[in-house]
């Protein structure tokens, strides 16, 4: 009788069977997602007891796909994926919307469905299948031609950020960028961890953890696709909505006592505004990430807090990007900043920082400090032969301290160290650019160190593209602006 | 030689866009708005490298630094501070805002310093070059140009209002701001892309190029030795040998003379230059045509007559080409039959065994560390029978295609990389450009009416200097407001 761990073993080495069929990692990862979903609801029955399977369309049925064989089986699948694109049940459509199949050899569905039919889902979901699920958007993440890295945060700075800001039952948890779910997760496994898997919880809480703690938005359909199925996976239903957090749709998610996100990396071509009626510092900018800040903050209960993953260009922008953090610091305490070092992304070559702020309960002077620890400078050259690990942010979780919030006692280790309060006044002197750097970097070091030819290259796609998001800024802003505008900005220059 | 001409004139007649004006503007002579330092000619007999005080000579305002030092009695009035802007005033007539630390000004370098109630240093810092550049085009030299303080102190300055020259300022930095970045991002690429390609090809003779072609074609046969019979005596025995890193199981580490023919080039006749030997119809490559050309040599400069060839040797395309006398083998495939002299071996494959092109990516790779791929008892001279040591990886045949064509395609698409990088640079420096002509169009920022005029600005300065007329220049070092 084989076990579970079996079957996603072999579900995993699947995955390298088909890559030899012409099957990506993304394609794999999709098909497991349409019939895993499928066997889930043959097994798992709602909080009332009744299957879920009714949710389906007549005539659509694991039970059914499972018996068949040969080419017999792949055309009902076929069709299948594409009838239950069109149901009327919110979860199925989500999970099937313009879904299509990759597979081309009958043999290889077999292989699928034999194995999936074997396993039971409750000790599937126990026994690693959520991991499995990971794991396999990771390689897929890590697969540069598939352009699914910037959907992906990698696991031991999710892991470091979600430990600093200790998720509590009972909070709800936002990622308005949700991507394939990796913080949500991270923030629910973090719970489950301390609650002895809800079972410490009672009924009622947990119920609200599995069913409403855990909110967001994510764009894409197919990166969508894949955060409902990481969710379910994880015991999770709902919450991630396929929305454009920019557009009104993200003025009603529910507000958060907790939001984790990296928002996507990049400007979109076009430059579209947001087009929300509540943003007043970002109206007019097509920078998202800016945009995205200005919602975390709209979007925080008094009291609640948050970390956001931006690229450097949020922290020194001229502009826009001034007025949003000196509003950031004005709302929020934005206490500590964690500089990040290059080449840790599957998204190439980008600058990062990770913020922390919470929400104060009035409008004004909220941040009196920002603490900056320098991750950046000297760190050795991450990348395939080298990636980074929860080691690599043992010093910064020490000096970040136990409170959520930035209260602990931290210590300045003064101009040599990694770590340096600045006062909002110090911030202020410097126009509020929190581009903040310190030490010596020697970046050509560890550029210099690369070896392999797949690092090389994404240094050198990080740098062009880098220099061609600045001369793409430089052209926009050479139009003339309002008067008020640019008297503004000379202003600040004094 | 000097520039003579009316410096109003020659701005009036000129088209360039970086010394116009916006129609609300007026114009102001430099010297009403700045003062102007000459530097003092302070003896050169106390300039050494080490004791005293920095001089800036007129090489380091193109430096942005000081090497020399002046140890005689220092004079006062001639301190130039950071942020200062100066002018050199011979050549190029460069500028620069002086961030080299204090230090004395010598003779033919000017500070200029403007009233900042007037106008503001940053807008003359970025005005001045593109005055200076219409002169320095303007000015016929036989020898080295240059400019006089008198020429300077005429030219006629644009005058925006001044809460407009704030504007201007701002907007500049900003936008100049971002293309630095974009610049400082660029200039890592070119040594990366020769780090990639270096990787590329250390990776390929490890086999890691083709780990998934092994996979998909795991029935290949190793590539056989050359039958001993067909090897020259001399190269018949090899000594040992440590591989410098493992190999997939179907790779074999072969030398040269193994996988085909390996010999010097012929040029027996002597004086080598003998006219006899040229002229005809055989070509005739030298090692710097060799050390040219990238991996195809299909031009050359010389032939050799039939007298030529046959004191020489006649090798076939497909030849590789290798310089020896030297530390570094250079490499080069034939794309035609061609001679070459004893400087040059020339290594032809067996068709079965291996292939030019991989022997060339290969050698391109090991050339730096021939060592690594030969026994200690190598000479340090890259010599023929140094060559015929050298162990070359060797994939089976159709791999070896594969490998070929594998660092081709990532060669093409590093390189298409670096032309975009270098497309960026250029787009860099017309935007800048860009920048200062919409600046100095007056379109870079709106006008405000509510600004004091530029003509109100104008009648203070003139009212501040005491004079209605122009005035001369003045010789003096003068206190800035």
């Amino acid at each position: 009788m084989t076990t579970t761990t079996d079957i996603v073993a072999k579900l995993w080495s699947l995955c390298n069977v088909l890559r030899d069929d012409g099957v990506t990692y993304n394609e794999y990862v999709t098909e497991l997602t349409y019939l895993l979903f499928l066997k889930m609801l043959a097994e798992v029955p709602d909080q009332n007891g009744v299957l879920r399977e009714n949710r389906l369309p007549d005539g659509w049925r694991w039970g059914i796909l499972a018996k068949k064989e040969g080419m017999e089986q792949l055309d009902y699948y076929k069709a299948m994926l594409l009838d239950l694109g069109k149901a009327k049940d919110s979860l199925v459509a989500a999970i099937f919307t313009d879904a299509q199949t990759r597979l081309r050899k009958p043999t290889n569905l077999k292989a699928l469905t034999s194995n999936i039919d074997q396993l039971d889902w409750f000790s599937a979901r126990e026994e690693g299948l959520g991991n499995l699920y990971e794991g396999l958007l990771e390689k897929n993440a890590a697969d540069k031609k598939s352009g699914a890295g910037q959907y992906f945060t990698p696991r031991p700075l999710i892991d470091c950020i979600v430990r600093l800001m200790q998720p509590q039952p009972g909070e709800t948890v936002q990622d308005p960028a949700a991507g394939t779910a990796g913080f949500l997760v991270a923030a629910d496994r973090y719970i489950k961890d301390h609650t002895d898997d809800l079972y410490k919880l009672p009924e009622a809480q947990a119920f609200f953890q599995r069913h409403n703690a855990f909110v967001g938005g994510e764009l894409v359909p197919d990166t969508h696709r894949l955060c409902m199925m990481n969710l379910l996976l994880h015991g999770i239903e709902g919450g991630v909505e396929l929305i454009d957090t920019l557009s009104p749709d993200g003025e009603a998610l529910p507000k958060a006592d907790l939001i984790l996100t990296n928002p996507p990396f990049g400007t979109k071509k076009g430059g579209g505004r947001p087009t929300r009626s509540d943003f007043s510092v970002t109206a007019n900018t097509s920078n998202k990430q800016l945009a995205f800040v200005e919602h975390i903050v709209r979007a925080l209960k008094p009291g609640g807090r948050a970390a956001v993953v931006v690229p450097d260009n949020v922290l020194f922008e001229d502009n826009t990007g001034r007025r949003l953090r000196t509003w950031l610091m004005d709302l929020t305490n934005l206490h500590t900043i964690l500089r990040l070092p290059t080449g840790i992304f599957y998204a190439q070559g980008v600058k990062t920082n990770v913020l922390f702020f919470q929400r104060g309960k009035t409008d004004k002077g909220n941040t009196s400090a920002a603490w900056v620890y320098d991750m950046r400078a000297n760190m050795p050259a991450f990348g395939k032969t080298r990636p980074l690990t929860v080691a690599d942010f043992a010093e910064f979780e020490t000096a970040y301290g136990s409170d959520p919030n930035g209260g602990a006692v931290r210590k300045d280790q003064g101009e040599d160290s990694r770590w340096r309060k600045f006062t909002r006044e110090a911030v202020a002197a410097r126009n509020d650019n929190l581009d903040i750097a310190w030490l010596r970097d020697t970046e050509a070091e560890a550029e210099e160190a690369l070896t392999e030819p797949e690092d090389i290259a994404a240094a050198i796609i990080g740098h062009l593209k880098a220099a061609l998001e600045e001369i793409e800024a430089l052209s926009e802003e050479i139009e003339p602006d309002s008067v008020e505008e640019a008297a503004a900005v000379a202003e600040a220059a004094e | 030689m000097s520039f003579s001409a009316s410096v109003a004139e020659l701005v009036q007649t000129s088209a360039s866009p970086l010394v116009g004006a916006a129609p609300s503007w007026v114009r102001v002579e430099l010297a009403d708005v700045a003062a102007i330092l000459n530097g003092y000619p302070w003896k050169s007999t106390y300039f050494n490298g080490q004791l005293g005080e920095p001089v800036i000579r007129i090489r380091d305002v193109t430096s942005g630094s000081t090497e020399t030092k002046y140890s005689g009695e220092v004079v006062d009035g001639y301190w130039i501070e950071n942020g200062d802007l100066l002018i050199g005033m011979d050549g190029d007539f460069n500028v620069r805002v002086w961030d080299g630390g204090r230090a004395l000004l010598n003779q033919r370098v000017c500070r200029i310093a403007p009233d900042k109630s007037f106008y503001l240093p940053e807008l003359l810092a970025h005005a001045l070059p593109g005055y200076l550049q219409l002169i320095h085009d303007e000015t016929h030299s036989i020898t080295v140009k240059h400019l006089s303080s008198k020429t300077l102190a005429e030219i006629p300055l644009p005058l925006p209002p001044l809460a407009e020259q704030r504007r201007i300022v701002a907007k500049i930095d900003s936008l100049t701001g971002k293309s630095r970045r974009a610049r400082d991002h660029l200039d890592h690429i070119p040594r990366l892309v020769e780090k990639y390609k270096r990787a590329v090809l250390a990776a390929a003779f490890r086999g890691d190029l083709t780990r998934e072609w092994r996979r998909e074609e795991p029935r290949q046969f190793a590539v056989p030795s050359r039958d001993a019979s067909r090897i020259r005596q001399k190269y018949a025995e090899a000594s040992e040998f440590r591989p410098p890193y493992a190999v997939p199981a179907s790779w074999r580490w072969l030398r040269l003379p193994q996988l085909g023919d390996l010999d010097r080039g012929k040029s027996r006749h002597r004086p080598r230059n003998d006219k006899r030997l040229f002229g005809g119809a055989y070509p005739f490559i030298q090692t710097g045509e060799v050390r040219q050309a990238y991996r195809f040599l299909t031009t050359y400069r010389e032939t050799y007559s039939d007298f030529g060839l046959a004191q020489s040797r006649l090798w076939p395309a497909g030849t590789v080409c290798i310089t020896i006398a030297a530390n570094i083998a250079e490499t080069a495939i034939l794309g035609i039959d061609a001679c070459f002299p004893d400087s040059v071996v020339g290594f032809l494959p067996d068709a079965d065994k291996t292939d030019a092109s991989y022997v060339e990516f290969f050698l391109r790779t090991a050339r730096g560390e021939l060592e690594a791929f030969a026994p200690a008892t190598a000479q340090k001279n890259i010599n023929l029978d140094a060559l015929a040591t050298v162990r070359v990886p060797t994939a089976p045949l159709a791999e070896q295609n594969e490998v070929v064509r594998r660092i081709e395609i990532a060669f093409t698409w590093i390189d298409r990389l670096a032309s975009e990088t270098t497309s960026a640079r250029r787009l860099i420096d017309r935007l800048d450009q860009t920048v200062l002509a919409k600046a100095f169009r007056g379109e870079l920022v709106p006008q405000d009416p509510d600004d004091e005029p530029a003509s109100v600005l104008l009648e203070r300065i003139r009212e501040e200097r005491g004079s209605a007329t122009r005035t001369k220049r003045d010789r003096r070092p003068r206190a800035i407001a």
